[in-house]
């Protein structure tokens, strides 16, 4: 294809509203510019988290246009949006912002799925051609493969996301926030200094994942007055173990020959040795998405939109309801085979 | 693995895994015979069974776009083997397909019991149904309901000490505790 095709991506299913823009030849990803709401205390309040992108959502659409050096009206072909999964506050800014240019400038409306957006940026960038997929943020815990169409859910989280346990942990002991100092999670860093492994529950069923029971035993040994350290060190070791095993299932299961790390918590280094010990011994290639790429961004939701506007898939803007439930396996991913 | 875990759950499993083993033999499974266990290494060895995995014959079926009704005799048996166990009082923990062999005779049998356990609890007994259903799913993409009717047929016929719809309500109770699933706000949960 030799005509170049310019989309724009708006992410806003959290706490962050992201701008990219994604075009269809090397370096496919022209700009990607972020803002986050980080709570002063306590964890994300929908409502708070959405009033602070509304009132930041247009600085970082300018910020993005303007490095870019485009223009709306000449040179963007459509305009995607991620509608879910997701809090309806979040989502309804992102959408809202979506609608508003796809209708001034009479651009088509590409409707784009999160998590389908996670992995897409991570085969896009890591290289990676046919991975099992283990997708690990605040608010997710899937471990996902292709197959005949759809993205598949091989296992997931029952309560808790990895995210979300590790940061509640470090909130309720005092470790953060901030939950990353220097590029690493405070359970991590906390954990290097841990000597003692204690008893912690292990909960793997098949390949589904349950922490919740892990972070409410971890919660009760500090309050005994056990080392914080020691606390950290079995709690990690025992997080990303399951992560680990449930990965290596699905490895098993599908005889993939490659793992990829996406989401919040895929920059874990802690976590990736693990993977890429388990991956030695079946000799399967690790990838990692690159950090920029891990969080929330708008660069992944304009990449996915390019590929779903190639293939024709777009919505008339009445229809562009947000979906705050939108599960990864109800997409049809049109653009592999 | 940090090594204090690492060794936690092999010795856990490996006794674990042989004990249930030699137990569902003697009752009459079609189980490996262990043959000797070295459990700080973590090694079981076990009778071979000449066969290939449900897996594998599957997949194979899959790639040359055969007739998937033909497995669903396959399927009664493996639903049939599961309902025992489960009347026996166990459950197996991970019965993906992968941990099913079809052996030369076309029998089947079941292997890794690493994650079994024993437990009256039909909760258990539920996910080993939920995580059998959806290790079909993510391989193969027709047929899914008809085998899985099959598989409810072997297991009803054998689980006699509990009543097996109730343990179907519970299958359905976990695949809503997966995100994001709709029908899950309209029913009434604490979620």
């Amino acid at each position: 294809m030799s005509t170049q095709v310019r989309v724009l991506g708006i992410e806003s299913t959290a706490h962050t509203f992201g701008v990219g823009i994604a075009i269809n030849n090397d370096p496919y990803i022209v700009v990607n510019e972020k803002i986050t709401y980080i709570p002063r205390e306590g964890g994300i309040h929908p409502r708070e988290a959405s009033r602070y992108l509304a009132a930041n959502a247009s600085k970082v659409l300018s910020r993005a246009l303007k490095r870019a050096n485009l223009t709306l009206s000449q040179d963007i072909d459509a305009i995607a949006v991620s509608l879910g999964p997701g809090m309806g506050p979040s989502l309804r800014v992102g959408a809202t912002v979506a609608r508003a240019l796809a209708y001034y400038y009479s651009k088509p409306l590409v409707p784009v799925n999160h998590a389908v957006a996670h992995i897409e940026i991570g085969i896009l960038t890591t290289g990676a051609k046919d991975p099992i997929v283990v997708y690990l943020s605040g608010g997710n815990t899937a471990i996902i493969a292709y197959l005949n169409r759809r993205y598949r859910i091989f296992g997931e989280t029952l309560d808790m996301a990895l995210g979300n346990v590790l940061d509640t942990f470090a909130r309720e002991t005092g470790l953060g926030p901030p939950f990353i100092v220097n590029g690493m999670h405070v359970v991590d860093s906390c954990g290097n200094k841990g000597k003692r492994f204690l008893e912690l529950p292990y909960i793997v069923k098949g390949q589904d994942l349950s922490f919740a029971g892990l972070l409410t035993q971890a919660l009760k040994l500090w309050k005994e007055g056990f080392d914080l350290n020691d606390i950290c060190l079995t709690f990690r070791e025992i997080a990303y173990s399951m992560v680990t095993e449930v990965a290596e299932r699905a490895i098993a299961h599908t005889r993939k020959k490659e793992i990829l790390l996406v989401g919040g918590v895929a920059s874990s280094g802690i976590l990736k040795d693990k993977m890429s010990r388990m991956a030695r011994i079946h000799d399967i290639e690790v990838y990692v998405v690159p950090p920029e790429y891990a969080t929330d961004n708008g660069a992944m939701i304009a990449w996915t939109g390019l590929l779903a506007y190639r293939m024709g898939i777009t919505i008339p803007i009445d229809r562009s309801f947000i979906k705050p439930r939108w599960r990864v396996d109800e997409v049809e991913i049109a653009w592999r085979n | 693995m940090h090594n204090d875990l690492d060794k936690k759950l092999r010795i856990e499993r490996t006794l674990n895994e042989a004990k249930i083993m030699i137990h569902l033999r003697s009752q009459g499974l079609p189980v490996p015979a262990v043959l000797d266990v070295d459990i700080g290494n973590g090694i079981i060895i076990m009778e071979w069974i000449d066969g290939v995995l449900l897996r594998d014959r599957l997949l194979r079926s899959v790639s040359s776009r055969e007739n998937m009704s033909m497995y669903r005799e396959i399927f009664y048996l493996v639903g049939e083997i599961l309902g025992k166990i489960h009347d026996l009082g166990y459950y197996h923990g991970d019965p993906t397909v992968s941990n099913f062999i079809v052996d030369t005779t076309n029998r089947i049998w079941l292997i890794d019991f690493g994650l079994a356990g024993y437990s009256k609890d039909p909760e258990e007994w539920a996910v080993d149904l939920h995580l059998l259903f959806r290790s079909i799913e993510t391989l193969i993409h027709e047929e899914i309901e008809k085998l899985k009717d099959s598989i409810i047929k072997g297991y009803a016929e054998s689980m006699k000490s509990f009543n097996y719809k109730r343990v179907l309500e519970l299958v359905e109770d976990i695949r809503l505790r997966g995100r994001y699933i709709e029908k899950r706000r309209k029913i009434k949960t604490v979620w």
